[in-house]
Formats: C-alpha cells, sequence, structure tokens
C-alpha cells in the first residue's frame, strides 16, 4: 500500500503548523518522522490518520485521493495510529481494547474468532495472562504494547507511532523494537515519531525532518543526520546522540 | 411607541438583574470549571429567605433582608462546594466532568423538594420594598423592580470593582486563568474555588431574594431564571463578565419585546423564556462561543 | 447451587426467570391500588434503565429523556384525538415519533462536550414543555387531553399490568442483548475515550444517534403506553424535576448497570408510594440519597450489591482488578 500526502498546509487561527508538506510512504517501510518541538509532527501523523482535516493539500492512498474521511474509515482503510500519552480505554479490560478495534474493522466477523486472534496478538507480546485485566491497572509501558495490539487488530497496512519509547525502560524498549521488526518483516510500513535518536537510528530506512512546518530533509537517515539544515534546525536543541 | 419604550424599560431593568445571577453562573464556570445546574435553586432559596426573614422578624425592612438572604445563600453554597465540590480538585472523583454535572442536578432537585416540604407549593411574597408605582414621564414601573435594578447595577459595579481592583479579585482571576501558576504564586486555588462558588451562589441568591416581592416565591421557581442564566451565559461566552452582562440585558430586552409583541399575549407570557431559549440554540448551533467566549475571567 | 450445575444455565437468567415468575403472580397478592402502583413503577423502571444505557454505556448524559416521553405520550393522545386510530397504533407512532426526535437530537448533539449535552437538551426540554403547556387549542395544556384507554372500559389494571410488564421485559432484553454485544463495546469505549475510540475505528456518529434512537423510543414507547393508561396527560409529566427523579433512580441504583437502574426504579418508586404521609420530605430524602450516592458510591447502591450476590451483568464495570507489576 502506498500512501502519499501532497502539498499539506495547515493553519491553526494565526498558525501555520504545516507548510506545504508533501510525502510519500510505500509498501514495507519504516519511516522515522523528527524534528525540533512544535515542528509539527504531530500535526503530521494527525492528518495522516484523517483525525484532522488538513486547511488544504491532499492525502492519496494507492492513487486514490482520500481527503476528507472520517478517522475511522482511515482506520479501516488500513491506516492506524498510537497516540502519545496512550489512551487506551481504561475501565475495559485488555482483551475488550483488543476487540473494540477489531470488531470495529470486521463487521461480519464472529467474536470467537476474534478473541482468538486477539490472543494470539497478546501472546505475541506477551501479555496474554493480562487480557482479562483493566487497561488502567496496566504499567505505562504495557499500555503502550496493549496500543501496539489494538492497532495490529485493524490489519494496517501503516502504522503511525507517535513516541512509543517515551518513557519506556530500556528492557521493555528492545521488545518493542523486535514486534516492530517483526511486523515489518510482514509488509507493513510504519511512520515512527520519536525524539530517541538512536532507536531511529537503529530502526529507520529512511529519515524524515520537519522544522516549524517544513519539511526540511528526507531521506537516508546517516545521510540526514549530516544535512546542514537539519543541524540548524536542531541548534538550540539538546540532541542526545547525533 | 410608549408601549415599546415601556417594554424597552422592563427589558432593560430585568435584564440587569438577570446579568446579575448569570454572572454568578458565570463565575462559577470560570474559578471551578464547572456549570452549576442547580443555579436557579440557589434563586429560589433566596427568595424564601427573605421572606422568612421579613416574616420573622417583624419590623424588618425587606431592603435589610435582602443581603442578609445573600449572604446566606452564599453560606449554603460554601459548604456545598466545600463537601461535594471540593472532591473534584483533590482527585478524590472519577470522571469529574460527569459527577459536577450529576451533583448540582442532583443539588438541584434536592434544594427544590425542600423548598416545598418547608414552604409548600403555594407562593410566598414577601412585602415590597416600596409601595408604589414609580412614573418616568409617560412609563409606569412597579417601584419594586426598579429597586431591584437600582440595586443590581450597584452589585455589579461592586462586583466589577471588586474582580478587577482588589487583590481578591485577582487571585481569583488568576485561578480562572491557570490554577498551577496561582498555585506557584501562593494563591490556594481550592479556598478561591469555595470563595468562587459562594459568591456565584450569593449572587443568585442576591437575584431572588431582589425579585421576590414581584413575583412571589414556589419550589419550582428557579427553573425559569436557571435556564435564563444558561441561556446568558452561553450567549455572553461561558466565563465572560462582559458577556454575562450583555447577555443578560440582551435576553432582557428580548423577552419582555418578545412577549410583548407576541400576536397572542396571553400566550405570549408563556413564551418568554422561549426566545431566549432559540437563541440559545442557535448560539450552541452555530457559534458555541458565544459573543466573547474564553474560559477565564 | 445444584440446579444450575446440572442445567449449566448461567446463575443471572435463573435471577431473571424468578423475578419474572414473581411478576407474573403479583396481582394475586396486592391490590388494584397497589397494581398501579407498581404499573407506574415499572414505566419509571423502564424510563430509567433506558437512560442509565444512554449515560452509563454511551457516556450522554442527556436530560431530553422525558421530552422523549411526552413525544410519546402527546404524538399517541393527539393522534387519537384528531384521527381516531385504534390505540395499539397510536402507541406505535408514539414511539416512532420518539425515536425520529431522537435521532434529530442525537444528530445535532454530537459534537458537544457533556456539560453543552446537558444545556442544550433541558433546553429542548423546556421548549417542549412550553409549547405543549401554551398551545392549549391544540394539546388542552395544562387541563390535560383526554387519551383512550387502551382497554377501553375494562376497569381491572390486570390487562395493563401484564401489558407493561411485557414491554418492561422486551426492553430489558433488548438492553442487555444490546450491552452484550459489539455495540455495547462500541459505546463504552465511546465513553471512555471517544477520540481514541475513533481512531480505533468505531464509526462514533453512527453508535451515538444509536443509542439515541434506541433509547428515546423506548421513552417514547413508556410514555405513549402512559397515556392510554391513564387517559388523562399534562406537560407536568415532563418538568425536569421528573427527570431529576428518573436520574436519580438511575444513579441511586447504579448507572452503569441496567439491571439494577430497573430495579433502583422500581424500588423508590414503591418507596414513595409507601411513604406517601411524608409528603415532599420523601423527595428530599431521595435527592439526599443521590448527591450522597454521587459522592461515596458512585456505581450506585444496588449495583454493587448485585454484583457481589448475583455477580449480575451486563455491566459497564464490573470485575476487581489485579494489579500487575511492570514488565
Amino acid at each position: 500500500m502506498e500512501i502519499e500526502v501532497k502539498d499539506l498546509v495547515q493553519r491553526f487561527g494565526g498558525i501555520l503548523a504545516l507548510n506545504h508538506v508533501s510525502l510519500k510512504i510505500e509498501s514495507k517501510q519504516i519511516v522515522g518522522l523528527i524534528g525540533p518541538n512544535g515542528s509539527g509532527k504531530t500535526t503530521l501523523v494527525n492528518i495522516i490518520g484523517s483525525v484532522l482535516q488538513p486547511t488544504s493539500g491532499d492525502i492519496y492512498l494507492d492513487g486514490k485521493r482520500v481527503t476528507g474521511l472520517k478517522p475511522h474509515e482511515m482506520v479501516r482503510k488500513g491506516v492506524s495510529r498510537t497516540f502519545q500519552v496512550t489512551r487506551a480505554f481504561r475501565r475495559m479490560t485488555v482483551m475488550e481494547n483488543m476487540l473494540v478495534p477489531a470488531l470495529a474493522v470486521s463487521p461480519g466477523h464472529g467474536r470467537p474468532a476474534l478473541e482468538k486472534r486477539a490472543r494470539e496478538v497478546l501472546d505475541f507480546l506477551t501479555m496474554d495472562h493480562l487480557r482479562n485485566d483493566y487497561a488502567r491497572s496496566l504499567s505505562g509501558g504495557q499500555q503502550k504494547l496493549l496500543e501496539l495490539g489494538q492497532l495490529l487488530m485493524t490489519d494496517p497496512q501503516l502504522l503511525l507511532l507517535d513516541e512509543p519509547f517515551a518513557g519506556v525502560h530500556p528492557r521493555l524498549m528492545e521488545k518493542i523494537f523486535e514486534y516492530i521488526l517483526e511486523i515489518h518483516a510482514q509488509g507493513k510500513s510504519f511512520l515512527i515519531i520519536s525524539h530517541d535518536m538512536d532507536s531511529i537510528f537503529t530502526l529507520c530506512q529512511r529519515l524524515v525532518v520537519l522544522s516549524y512546518g517544513e519539511l526540511i530533509a528526507d531521506g537516508d537517515p546517516q545521510v540526514v543526520k549530516l544535512d546542514e539544515a537539519v543541524i540548524e534546525a536542531y541548534l538550540g536543541e539538546e540532541v542526545e546522540d547525533a | 411607541m410608549d408601549y415599546f419604550l415601556a417594554l424597552t424599560v422592563t427589558g432593560l431593568v430585568m435584564g440587569i438583574i438577570y446579568a446579575l445571577m448569570a454572572l454568578g453562573l458565570t463565575l462559577i464556570f470560570s474559578i471551578l470549571k464547572i456549570v452549576n445546574f442547580a443555579h436557579g435553586e440557589f434563586y429560589m432559596l433566596g427568595g424564601y429567605f427573605t421572606y422568612y426573614l421579613v416574616n420573622h422578624f417583624t419590623g424588618l425592612h425587606p431592603l435589610i433582608a435582602v443581603p442578609i438572604a445573600g449572604l446566606g445563600v452564599a453560606l449554603i453554597g460554601l459548604f456545598f462546594e466545600l463537601g461535594f465540590i471540593r472532591p473534584i480538585h483533590l482527585d478524590k472523583i472519577e470522571r469529574p466532568g460527569e459527577y459536577a454535572i450529576l451533583v448540582t442536578i442532583g443539588l438541584s432537585f434536592f434544594l427544590m423538594n425542600i423548598g416545598l416540604a418547608i414552604f409548600g407549593p403555594y407562593p410566598h411574597r414577601p412585602p415590597s420594598f416600596f409601595d408604589a408605582p414609580v412614573k418616568l414621564g409617560f412609563i409606569s414601573i412597579s417601584a419594586d423592580r426598579l429597586t431591584a435594578g437600582v440595586l443590581s447595577v450597584l452589585l455589579l459595579l461592586t462586583l466589577l470593582i471588586l474582580i478587577n481592583k482588589t487583590w481578591l479579585g485577582k487571585a481569583l482571576r488568576a485561578v480562572s486563568q491557570d490554577k498551577q501558576a496561582a498555585a506557584i504564586i501562593g494563591i490556594n486555588h481550592l479556598r478561591m474555588n469555595t470563595l468562587g462558588f459562594a459568591l456565584g451562589t450569593g449572587l443568585a441568591g442576591l437575584a431572588g431574594a431582589l425579585l421576590a416581592p414581584s413575583f412571589g416565591v414556589t419550589p419550582d421557581v428557579g427553573a425559569q431564571p436557571s435556564i435564563r442564566s444558561y441561556v446568558i451565559i452561553v450567549l455572553g461566552g461561558m466565563g465572560s463578565i462582559p458577556g454575562s452582562i450583555i447577555g443578560g440585558i440582551i435576553i432582557g430586552l428580548v423577552e419582555s419585546l418578545g412577549a410583548g409583541y407576541f400576536p397572542d399575549p396571553s400566550r405570549g407570557l408563556n413564551y418568554k423564556t422561549a426566545f431566549g431559549l432559540i437563541i440559545f440554540a442557535l448560539v450552541l448551533l452555530l457559534r458555541p462561543r458565544g459573543l466573547f467566549g474564553r474560559k477565564e475571567l | 447451587m445444584k440446579i444450575t450445575q446440572h442445567l449449566r444455565v448461567p446463575k443471572p437468567w435463573i435471577i431473571g426467570v424468578l423475578a419474572l415468575c414473581a411478576a407474573l403472580v403479583l396481582p394475586l397478592f396486592i391490590k388494584s391500588y397497589w397494581l398501579h402502583v407498581i404499573i407506574v413503577a415499572y414505566l419509571y423502571a423502564i424510563l430509567a434503565s433506558s437512560w442509565s444505557f444512554l449515560a452509563g454505556y454511551a457516556g450522554q448524559f442527556s436530560f431530553g429523556h422525558m421530552a422523549f416521553m411526552a413525544i410519546g405520550a402527546y404524538t399517541s393522545g393527539l393522534l387519537g384525538k384528531y384521527i381516531a386510530l385504534p390505540p395499539l397504533l397510536d402507541i406505535l407512532a408514539g414511539t416512532l415519533a420518539a425515536g425520529l426526535a431522537g435521532f434529530v437530537i442525537g444528530y445535532l448533539v454530537l459534537r458537544f462536550k457533556a456539560a453543552y449535552l446537558a444545556l442544550f437538551t433541558i433546553a429542548f426540554s423546556e421548549i417542549l414543555r412550553m409549547v405543549l403547556k401554551g398551545e392549549t387549542q391544540i394539546t388542552d395544556g395544562d387541563h390535560g387531553l383526554k387519551v383512550v384507554k387502551l382497554f377501553g372500559e375494562t376497569i381491572s389494571r390486570l390487562p395493563y399490568y401484564y401489558t407493561i410488564l411485557a414491554v418492561l421485559g422486551v426492553v430489558l432484553v433488548l438492553l442487555f442483548a444490546l450491552s452484550s454485544s459489539r455495540i455495547g463495546m462500541f459505546l463504552r469505549a465511546i465513553r471512555e475515550d471517544e477520540e481514541a475510540a475513533y481512531a480505533r475505528g468505531v464509526d462514533i456518529v453512527h453508535y451515538k444517534i444509536l443509542a439515541f434512537v434506541i433509547t428515546s423510543m423506548m421513552a417514547g414507547l413508556s410514555g405513549s403506553f402512559y397515556a392510554h393508561y391513564i387517559g388523562l396527560i399534562t406537560p407536568s409529566m415532563m418538568v425536569l424535576p421528573q427527570m431529576g427523579l428518573v436520574i436519580a433512580m438511575a444513579i441511586i441504583g447504579g448507572v452503569e448497570n441496567l439491571a439494577a437502574a430497573a430495579i433502583g426504579g422500581i424500588l423508590i418508586q414503591i418507596s414513595l408510594e409507601v411513604l406517601r404521609e411524608l409528603g415532599a420530605w420523601r423527595l428530599v430524602f431521595f435527592g439526599a440519597l443521590l448527591v450522597v450516592t454521587l459522592r461515596f458510591a458512585r456505581n450506585g447502591l444496588l449495583a454493587p450489591l448485585f454484583q457481589h450476590l448475583f455477580a449480575f451483568g451486563p455491566r459497564a464495570e464490573g470485575r476487581k482488578e489485579t494489579l500487575v507489576d511492570g514488565d
């Protein structure tokens, strides 16, 4: 599946959050999205996920224009996103959290079949033993995994991860890497927002950089790292491990 | 033309009183970030207090009863806030948004039935402030309403001075804008909440006390003023002081002129609040932030 | 319970069947006056449980429920007055009219946050009440609109009792089925976090409106039935304190537990009758109970009891949590 955004402009009142951003993501790509705070990364992800409608510009899925879809329709088309601060359904069980997206995108399937699949995914994430617990009793890291599990239940082609490593301890982070790579091996694409340069450079084959709403670099991470414009954008910012 | 002027004057006078009550609601929204669904019942309490005070203490002039009633109502508001609203801000309540709505609705139900239980369903009317119609040129208006209007103006001015010029007012504004920042500079936001709620409900009580001689008090007397207050703060913009004042005056005029020019005068009175409600629905659907909508004072 | 083990029927259903049996034979043991009280109690049970579905499951704290009830009642009544349809068709029409109103309101409030939703539905309710009260030519306002009784000249309340019992049964079964279905899960997700639900593929517009339509139809149905039972309807059926009473029933029972809300309604209505001498103080008591329940027993008073005794489902939130240490 190929997703393309063309010429996206996003205005919030007087603020120009995105300034003519164009980007194409094909199958089986892990793309990192970085940029200083406020550069428009989450806005871009919100637009790709159709949670936000762009002021102008278009989104194309496999060549077809899909601008203006409702968020849930975008999910059904294969694009799902996580939130910067995890938003699992706190007073529902882990299993129910998994079933909601599954049932939402597969109206025809029976519940037992979907429950079975949910257990498989939970197993993959080594969380099956928690399936009857309330989401709110999970640790922060587990909730991140749960969100990933929810995404997987929507059978996505493109997974948009917003700060998946934030506040996650190293051991769990390794696991998340594993999961991402395994899912990628199955042909899915990722667009990952992160401030964690280590992780980005480890995982991503391609790096996209936003600064003040403009796309200033797009390409091989090692090349982008040395790009003058990128370095300048980060001037004054603490870069963890350039 | 006379008719029009008479209606306009009535509308303005009532509008100012409505504004006073709506201002109370706006203050509560602004400082505590909740809508007080029992606002009308505090209005009712103000009326009942006035009636009770004048009845119980013979020789007490109704005008003196008004501020005492207002204070009494504010005290009730204060205690309710301490017991049932403060926990929200102490993080003791799950799903606080829902809770705030339900608990004030519950309070409304409770207070109205207390009024019914203690005073019965029939109207009670405290004696007039001044027992004469007043003539302003060719317009006549009851002295009670005029007094209520004038006092409302005075109260509004006092309140504006309080909010803008005193330390307390500034503290209230600080909490309404950013309670964490306010806390950092030493303002106890919990106390400001309590004060804000007491002040807001006190204003409703004062409005009720002021209008009790004109309209009498029944247990459900607060229902329409309640709705009217919602209309006004949505029209003016939730949390906006100028909004509630201007909104109040607009609604006062709309009600007066609407009822006055309604093709069938007897039904016109019944639909008085409906005019405001239609404006209300339209505002919510078309421009939810109202005229001056912001969240802070 | 050996019997249940043999039959492999889950416990709640046994309770339900027993309750149904009790309800079926109840008229043999009580006087006609109390039969009336129970009939009205069943009506409140329908209102409280349907409201609790809309509020406790879908998270839509609407105050227009009594307005939908009134739409049902007055549609029935007015059709009877002007067209003289058979009562059953009236009731159908009333139910559908309420459903249509529910659709419109549900659509209008889609983007409203909780407080605005509450205010808007209060406004809707009040406007309707004013119109019903004001247009006396059509509705007979406060004098009351006369409505043909469902069972004509029959004096006995028995047919009404069994009819409303059947309606209550259908409503509860329907609500239970919905809440344990995927619709119920979607609604709970919407209540938990609407945006997240949207982002997980749930068509929140569709389901929110669905919740409104279904519950408003139930309210309308109870209103229509009420009209054809009492024979005289006035706008005072939908004054805000009535809505407050229904809310109290649902909350005191347990707003996230449909059975508790229904039974809360029945019990409170019966209590109100039993405590008749206390006059308005009865309502003061329940008002206080409502506020205190909200503050200290958020899940209601009956719901936790049911959970404890019967593991009575379905509910929006139920089991104990196991606190699991981080991975």
